[in-house]
C-alpha cells in the first residue's frame, strides 16, 4: 500500500533521513522504532505531507504523493495522529471530531463516522461538549485518534501515542489500535515503548540517525540485535 | 448628570462603529498572527466605491453595500492568495512590509483618481437626528452604525460557531499543522479570512463615509483607531473587540465633554495607556 | 531504627489540601508527609491531580483549604520565587530551557538569581551540577539545539542550580529509551545522596519500581495507596485503577 524509496529529508541544515526504503502492506501493523532524534517523527510528517523530501519517492497504492500538500494527502486516505496529540483546545470534543470530517468526502458519512468513534471511545461521548483543553492526557489522545478516524482513512500513522499516559490507558489504547486494524485499517506505529510496539506489530523497522538499521518480524529480534540497531552503526 | 448622558450614549453608539472598524484588523491578527497595515486603506477604498455608486448610479450607500461587499470580499481573497500568502512564512516582517507598501499604493491611486478634496456621503440619514426628551440629540447615523455593528458581530459570532469554515478558521488559528492534517487547505482558509476582514472594512468604510468626511489619506487615522480598540479590548476576542470599541468611543466623547472638544483623541489614548498598564493583554484578551 | 525516624522532623508536610476548578475537585483533602532524604514517587491515572498537587506545593496555584509546611514553616501562600529561595525547585514535563543561552548559562541564571550566589562560585558549582547530570561536555552548547534526552537532563540541572533541599520532578522519563531512563535513575539517586529530598511524579513503570523508596498512588484527587513500590504494584486496587492486569497476547 505504501512504498517509500530512497527518501532523503532535511530539517533545515540537518539531514534527518537518508536513503529510507520501506514498505507497508495493506492491512498490516508496521512499527517504527529508534532512539530520540533517529528520525521517526520526521518520517511520519513527511508521509503526511507536512515536510517535503529533498529526494526519493513515496507512493500510495502506486500513486506518487511526496509532492502533494497535506490536505490532499488526507483526501487520499492517509491520516496522521501527531505527537503530543495537538487537539484544538478552543473547540469542543464534538467540534474537534467533526472537523476531522472536513474533506467533502468525509462530510457525507460524518454521522456514521461519529457513531463509530463514540463506540470505540465511550468516554468521549460523555464529554462531547467539553473544551479540548479541559480533557486529561488520556482523553486528549483518544480525541486525537478519533479525530483522525473521522476523515475515513485507510492508512493511519500514530506518533508516540503512549507519551505521558498511565499504563492502564496505554493498554486500552493499544487494544483499540488492534481493533481498528482488525477492521481493515493499515497502521504505522511510531513508539518509544519497545516491548509494546513489538507485541503489536507484524513488521518493524528500527531507525538510527536517519537510516534503517534493522527490519523484520519483531518476534524474531534478539535483545542484542535491537540494542545494536538503536545505538551503533 | 444629564450632561453626561449624551456623551455616554453617543459614545456607546460611536463605539459600535469603532468596533466594526477594528474587527478586520483583530481577525487577521488573531487568525494569521499578522498585522495588516493596509486595513485603513481598504476601508477608505470602500468609502470611495460607495461614493462612486452614489454619484454615478444614485444608489443609497446602504444599498450599495450589497454590491460592495462581494467586491471587497474578492479583493481581500485575491490579495491573500496572490500577495500576502507569500509573506506568511518568516515571522511578521514580510507581511508588514507588503501591507505597508500596499497602503501607500492604495492611498496614491485614490489620490490620483479622486483628488485630495474632502468627501462625504450626503444622504438624508446623515443629517437627521433624534431628539431625546429635548435634552440632547442623537445623530441618526450613529444609531445606524451601532445597529450595523451589532449585526456584524452577531453574524461573525454565529459564523465562527456554527459553520465548517468557521471551525476551520478557528482550528487554523489554534494549530496550523494539525489543521492541515484535517484536510484543511490552510492557504485557502487564510484567503477566506482576509476576504471576511475586507468585508468588515468595506462595511465600516461605507459607514465612515456617511458619518465623517474622508480623504485619500484618512486610512491612517482609522488604522490607529483600530489598533486602539484592539489593544483595549484584547487580541483575538470577538466580544473583546466590541467592548474595546465601546470603551474607546465613550472615553473619547466623555473626555471631549469634560476637557473640551480638542481633547477628544487624547482622552481616548489616555484610557488606552491605562488599560496597557493594568491589563496589558486587553480586557478580554487571551494571548 | 523506628524511634530515630519518629524523632526526625519531616521536610514537607501537606495537610488536608483541597483545590477545585469550578465544580471539579482536582485535589481533595490530601495529606501526606515526606521525610528528609527520601525519594517519594507519585503515580496515578491522568487527571488524578498529580500535577495540581505539584502546583500547590510550588505555589503556582493556591489551595482552597489546607496547608503546606516546608521545613517547619507554613509556606502555603508563598509565591513560586519565594519558595525557590527557600529551597523548593521543580522540573517541568515539557523542558523549557532558555533556548538562546548555552547550557552553562542556563544554570548560571538559576544559581545567581535563585540561589543567590556570586558569579565565580556559581560557575564552579554549576559545572559540578553539569558533571553530575552528564552534561559537562555540552556546557557551551546552545540549549535550543539539544536533543530530547539532553534537554531533560538540562531541566534537572536547572532545577538543581538553585540549590534546593526539595526537588519536585515532573514526568522526566517520558519518551526516553530504556538506557536513558537508567541514566535518569542514576542522576536522581546521586541527587539524593547529595542531601536533596525528591518528589517524583512519573508514568514509566520501570522508573517507579526502581527509583523511589516509597510510592503514593493517587486517583480522583485522593491518595489511594501509600507504601513500598513492590507493595503498590502488587496491590489489586492499584492494578485495577492504574496498571491494568496482564493482557492476553
Amino acid at each position: 500500500m505504501l512504498e517509500i524509496r530512497n527518501l532523503d529529508v532535511c530539517y533545515g541544515e540537518l539531514q534527518a533521513l537518508s536513503g529510507i526504503t520501506l514498505d507497508v502492506e495493506r492491512g498490516r501493523i508496521v512499527s517504527i522504532l529508534g532512539a530520540n532524534g533517529a528520525g521517526k517523527s520526521t518520517l511520519l510528517e513527511t508521509i503526511a505531507g507536512l515536510l517535503k523530501p529533498r529526494s526519493g519517492s513515496i507512493r500510495l497504492n502506486g500513486k506518487t504523493i511526496n509532492h502533494l500538500e497535506p490536505h490532499d494527502i488526507v483526501k487520499l486516505g492517509v491520516s496522521l495522529v501527531p505527537q503530543g496529540r495537538q487537539i484544538f483546545s478552543n473547540l469542543t470534543v464534538l467540534k474537534n471530531l467533526l472537523i476531522g470530517s472536513y474533506t467533502r468526502l468525509a462530510r457525507k458519512s460524518k454521522k456514521k463516522a461519529l457513531e463509530n468513534v463514540f463506540n470505540l471511545f465511550p468516554h468521549l461521548k460523555e464529554r462531547m461538549h467539553q473544551m479540548g483543553a479541559d480533557l486529561s492526557g488520556g482523553e486528549q489522545q483518544m480525541l486525537a485518534i478519533g479525530r483522525a478516524l473521522m476523515s475515513q482513512p485507510r492508512l493511519i500513522l500514530f506518533d508516540e501515542i503512549s507519551l505521558g499516559l498511565s499504563p492502564l490507558v496505554i493498554k486500552m489504547l493499544y487494544l483499540t489500535v488492534k481493533r481498528i486494524n482488525q477492521e481493515g485499517m493499515t497502521v504505522v506505529l511510531v513508539e518509544q515503548d519497545v516491548k509494546r510496539s513489538l507485541k503489536t506489530a507484524s513488521l518493524a523497522y528500527i531507525l538510527q540517525e536517519g537510516k534503517v538499521s534493522l527490519k523484520g518480524d519483531p518476534k524474531n529480534f534478539t535483545e542484542d540485535e535491537v540494542r545494536r540497531a538503536y545505538f551503533s552503526l | 448628570m444629564l450632561t453626561f448622558l449624551e456623551p455616554l450614549i453617543n459614545g456607546i453608539l460611536l463605539g459600535g462603529l469603532y468596533a466594526v472598524i477594528a474587527i478586520g484588523l483583530s481577525m487577521v491578527f488573531g487568525i494569521m498572527r499578522q498585522v495588516n497595515l493596509a486595513h485603513g486603506e481598504l476601508m477608505i477604498l470602500s468609502s470611495y466605491f460607495t461614493m462612486f455608486f452614489l454619484q454615478v448610479l444614485g444608489l443609497h450607500p446602504l444599498l450599495a453595500l450589497f454590491l460592495i461587499i462581494p467586491l471587497m470580499f474578492f479583493v481581500g481573497y485575491l490579495l491573500q492568495i496572490f500577495l500576502f500568502n507569500r509573506g506568511m512564512q518568516r515571522g511578521m516582517e514580510p507581511f508588514l512590509m507588503i501591507s505597508f507598501g500596499l497602503s501607500i499604493i492604495l492611498q496614491n491611486v485614490l489620490l490620483l483618481i479622486f483628488t485630495p478634496d474632502a468627501r462625504s456621503l450626503k444622504t438624508a440619514l446623515v443629517i437627521k437626528s433624534i431628539n431625546v426628551f429635548g435634552f440632547f440629540h442623537i445623530p441618526l447615523i450613529y444609531l445606524v452604525n451601532f445597529a450595523v455593528g451589532i449585526l456584524v458581530f452577531g453574524l461573525l459570532q454565529q459564523f465562527m460557531k456554527r459553520t465548517y469554515l468557521g471551525w476551520a478558521i478557528n482550528a487554523s488559528a489554534d494549530n496550523v499543522n494539525a489543521a492541515k492534517l484535517m484536510g484543511i487547505n490552510t492557504k485557502k482558509v487564510y484567503a477566506y479570512a482576509m476576504g471576511i476582514a475586507a468585508v468588515t472594512a468595506a462595511i465600516s468604510g461605507a459607514l465612515v463615509g456617511m458619518t465623517f468626511t474622508f480623504y485619500p489619506h484618512s486610512g491612517t487615522q482609522y488604522l490607529i483607531i483600530a489598533f486602539g480598540v484592539v489593544i483595549i479590548g484584547g487580541l483575538g476576542s470577538l466580544p473583546g473587540t466590541f467592548i474595546g470599541g465601546l470603551v474607546l468611543g465613550v472615553s473619547q466623547l466623555f473626555g471631549g465633554r469634560i476637557l473640551g472638544p480638542g481633547f477628544q483623541l487624547l482622552s481616548g489614548y489616555m484610557i488606552l495607556l491605562i488599560v496597557l498598564t493594568i491589563r496589558p493583554h486587553g480586557i478580554l484578551g487571551r494571548r | 531504627m523506628e524511634i530515630v525516624k519518629i524523632a526526625m522532623p519531616n521536610i514537607l508536610s501537606v495537610s488536608k489540601i483541597c483545590k477545585s476548578f469550578g465544580k471539579v475537585a482536582a485535589v481533595h483533602d490530601l495529606s501526606f508527609e515526606v521525610d528528609p532524604g527520601e525519594i517519594l514517587g507519585i503515580i496515578g491515572p491522568n487527571g488524578a491531580g498529580k500535577t495540581t498537587m505539584f502546583n500547590l506545593i510550588t505555589g503556582d496555584i493556591r489551595p482552597d483549604r489546607g496547608k503546606v509546611i516546608f521545613d517547619g514553616k507554613d509556606v502555603t501562600c508563598d509565591p513560586p520565587y519565594k519558595k525557590c529561595r527557600q529551597g523548593i525547585a521543580r522540573t517541568y514535563q515539557i523542558p523549557k530551557p532558555f533556548l538562546n543561552m548555552t547550557v552553562l548559562e542556563n544554570l548560571l541564571v538559576g544559581s545567581i538569581y535563585g540561589g543567590g550566589k556570586g558569579y565565580k562560585q556559581s560557575k564552579h558549582k554549576s559545572e559540578m551540577i553539569l558533571e553530575r547530570t552528564g552534561l559537562l561536555s555540552q556546557r557551551n552548547t546552545i540549549a535550543g539545539s539539544l536533543p530530547l534526552f539532553d534537554r531533560k537532563r538540562l531541566e534537572l540541572a536547572k532545577a538543581l542550580s538553585t540549590y534546593p533541599t526539595l526537588l519536585l520532578v515532573d514526568e522526566v522519563a517520558g519518551g526516553l529509551t530504556e538506557g536513558e531512563v537508567e541514566e535518569v535513575l542514576e542522576i536522581i539517586h546521586s541527587v539524593r545522596k547529595g542531601g536533596v529530598t525528591v518528589l517524583w511524579v512519573e508514568h514509566i513503570v520501570m522508573a517507579m519500581q526502581r527509583g523511589p523508596d516509597r510510592l503514593l498512588v493517587m486517583n480522583f484527587g485522593r491518595i489511594l495507596f501509600s507504601g513500598k513500590p513492590e507493595e503498590a504494584f502488587s496491590s489489586e486496587e492499584v492494578q485495577r485503577v492504574y496498571l491494568g492486569t496482564e493482557e492476553e497476547d
